[in-house]
């Protein structure tokens, strides 16, 4: 049986906003396997993003339990919980999140040179994974030199060259017409194959949908379906 | 470390412009400070040499008591041999004894009161610059006579000049009448120098025999190497004579009252320097907080992807430090430049200010420690301190919540 790398107990979120309390996500029981390729969807509001944020740490519960690869995140704090996502966690933004002053190549290498890898380890997987993104030879642009696809394949680059225990994309195609979007799913998928590496996404793209081997539909707050796929 | 040193360096030349102005602002302000320091040093280096220089010598020696109470009777009986016990101290230069005394002088049908001042006519010229204040006639001749210097100012008041009689009276140290005639022989610019406008000078063997004096000084005035080791060579002139009955006092203390207005003056200064750190630092406030701002989403992928809080406050100071680093360089060079020009130049004015009595026609400037160093560590130290807010707040930045922001 397939370990499960993140197990999400009774999580609720609750924002208070202008002092009004909006209720994000209910009580949500959720697992994903390693080496799953995970589609959260559902309509805008319905809590996705909230529940990617839950996920990966970037967001603390009001109630429950975030567990990631063993350990409890939801109740990790400042450093902690920095080094955890540093060394467990790979993500891929909607608006690709580059940055900016750093080329191609120190942009994928920056995490590394966070965990402390060395210079010779860093070149060469760099060099690997830009091969496997489709971007060999682009090391020395900048983002600002690259199209919209092209940023995205840096970012999934950066996301996995660190070989995470899981990558969270937040609606990684939303930005991307479909073209792009659909070659770059299809590279996620084929290095999730390849790799073995999961993949949790949060969309309400279609061709994400239709390409997750598992879908997950969230509908204000609560899980309202969630069937495996081909 | 090297990463952050690398995105910091980056982001300097991100928003060219507004670290050029960031940058210009802190170079000038340190160029600002550099100068005025600079000025001010030159300035009160100036006042101090006219003081020192000119007559008052960096250390005087009394007889105690005497310059509470200066009295024709409080005298040192052998200046010859505390001048020749001390020659050989450190810093020392050279050494000249004086006996003062007041006097009513008299030329015609003008009178004016007087301080005569007895010299040595070779001991005063190797110390002082007495004998370059000659405007008209000539100095002293080394033995003694009839021969007197007086001041321009008193030249007017008893319409004298060289080859003039003038008649002295004062009290002898025996309590007789002193009285003599002496003969005009120059007159000394009184103006820009800390002489006396009344005074007139003598051989001090002649001011001895007026007086009836059989030998001794009232003063014996000492010129340093170097004015900044003044009090340190007070101590050793005290250990070498190791004698109660003589006070050794350094200029700050003969001069209190200019000391005491110079001082006051430069406790002033403070008041501008502060100011201008205040609007140096609300500029680089500006500027860093504009840049928290605008890279909160920066500073929230960059918290996601695993950096640290404290690194990202590092790299926040890191950028800061680093355009600092090349202001400060920038502003310190010119500051130097300015500096040196002035102090070889300086800057004449056309109507001579009035500083205690001195009339004040040239701002000169120095190059020293205090004017490098001063600006450097105050721009320095306030633009790193007014990033210390704005990093925390960056550092502190919830990563869900930085990622929404535009």
């Amino acid at each position: 049986m397939t370990e499960e790398i993140i197990k999400v107990k009774d999580v609720s979120k609750v924002y208070g906003m202008d002092g009004v309390k909006v209720q994000a996500l209910g009580s949500i029981n959720l697992g994903i396997k390693n080496g799953e390729f995970t589609a959260i969807a559902g309509p805008s509001g319905s809590g996705k993003t909230t529940l990617l944020n839950l996920m990966s740490g970037l967001d603390i519960p009001t109630s429950g339990s975030v567990m990631l690869s063993g350990k409890l995140i939801s109740d990790m704090k400042g450093s902690d919980l920095s080094d955890f996502r540093r060394d467990h966690i790979g993500f891929i933004f909607q608006s690709y999140n580059l940055i900016p002053v750093l080329s191609v190549r120190e942009n994928i290498e920056y995490v590394m040179l966070l965990q402390g890898i060395g210079k010779d380890e860093r070149r060469s997987r760099v060099g690997s994974i830009l091969s496997e993104v489709g971007l060999a030879g682009m090391e020395k642009r900048k983002p600002g030199q690259l199209s919209g696809g092209q940023q995205q394949r840096v970012a999934v680059a950066r996301a996995m060259v660190t070989n995470p225990d899981i990558i969270l994309a937040d609606e990684p195609t939303a930005n991307l017409d479909s073209a792009t979007g659909a070659g770059l799913l299809d590279m996620m998928r084929e290095l999730n194959e390849k790799r073995g590496m999961t993949f949790v996404f949060s969309t309400h793209d279609a061709m994400i949908m239709e390409r997750s081997k598992r879908l997950i539909i969230l509908k204000d707050g609560h899980i309202e379906k969630d069937e495996q796929r081909g | 470390m090297g990463l952050l040193v690398k995105i910091a360096f980056r982001n300097i030349f991100r928003h060219k412009r507004r670290s050029l102005l960031t940058g210009l602002m802190m170079a000038g302000g340190c160029l600002l400070f550099a100068v005025f320091i600079g000025m001010v040093d030159g300035s009160y280096g100036l006042l101090i040499n006219m003081f020192t220089l000119d007559h008052t010598g960096h250390i005087q020696i009394h007889r105690k008591g005497y310059l509470n109470k200066p009295s024709i009777y409080k005298i040192m009986r052998n200046p010859s041999s505390i001048g020749n016990r001390i020659h050989d101290l450190p810093y020392i230069k050279s050494w000249t004894p004086r006996v003062y005394t007041p006097a009513l002088a008299f030329a015609g049908t003008k009178t004016s009161g007087v301080q005569l001042m007895g010299i040595d006519p070779v001991r005063e010229a190797k110390t002082t610059r007495l004998r370059e204040k000659i405007k008209t006639g000539r100095f002293l001749s080394n033995k003694p006579g009839d021969e007197i210097i007086i001041s321009d100012r008193l030249s007017r008041i008893l319409k004298a000049g060289p080859g003039s009689r003038i008649a002295l009276i004062a009290q002898g140290v025996d309590g007789s009448i002193a009285n003599d005639l002496f003969t005009v022989i120059g007159i000394t610019d009184s103006r820009q120098s800390s002489y006396g406008g009344t005074t007139c000078y003598v051989h001090i063997d002649s001011a001895r025999n007026f007086l009836s004096m059989t030998g001794g000084a009232h003063e014996i005035a000492i010129v340093l190497t170097d004015y900044s080791k003044t009090l340190k060579t007070v101590q050793l002139i005290k250990h070498k004579l190791n004698d109660g009955s003589l006070e050794i006092e350094p200029w700050q203390v003969v001069e209190a009252q200019f000391y005491r207005a110079m001082q006051a003056d430069i406790r002033g200064n403070w008041i501008t320097i502060i100011v201008f750190t205040i609007i140096i630092a609300i500029g680089v406030l500006n500027t860093v907080l504009m840049m928290v701002l605008e890279r909160t989403r920066e500073f929230g992928v960059m918290k996601a992807l695993g950096t640290r809080p404290s690194q990202i406050f590092t790299l926040i100071l890191l950028e800061t430090a680093s355009l600092s680093l090349f202001s400060i360089i920038a502003g310190t060079l010119a500051g130097i430049t300015a500096n040196w020009i002035l102090s070889v130049h300086g800057i004449h004015l056309s109507n001579p200010v009035d500083w205690g009595g001195f009339p004040f026609d040239t701002i000169t400037s120095k190059i020293s420690l205090r004017s490098v160093f001063i600006p450097v560590v105050v721009i320095a130290a306030s633009a790193v301190a007014v990033s210390i807010p704005p990093a925390i707040r960056a550092s502190r930045i919830r990563p869900v919540k930085a990622l929404r922001s535009v």
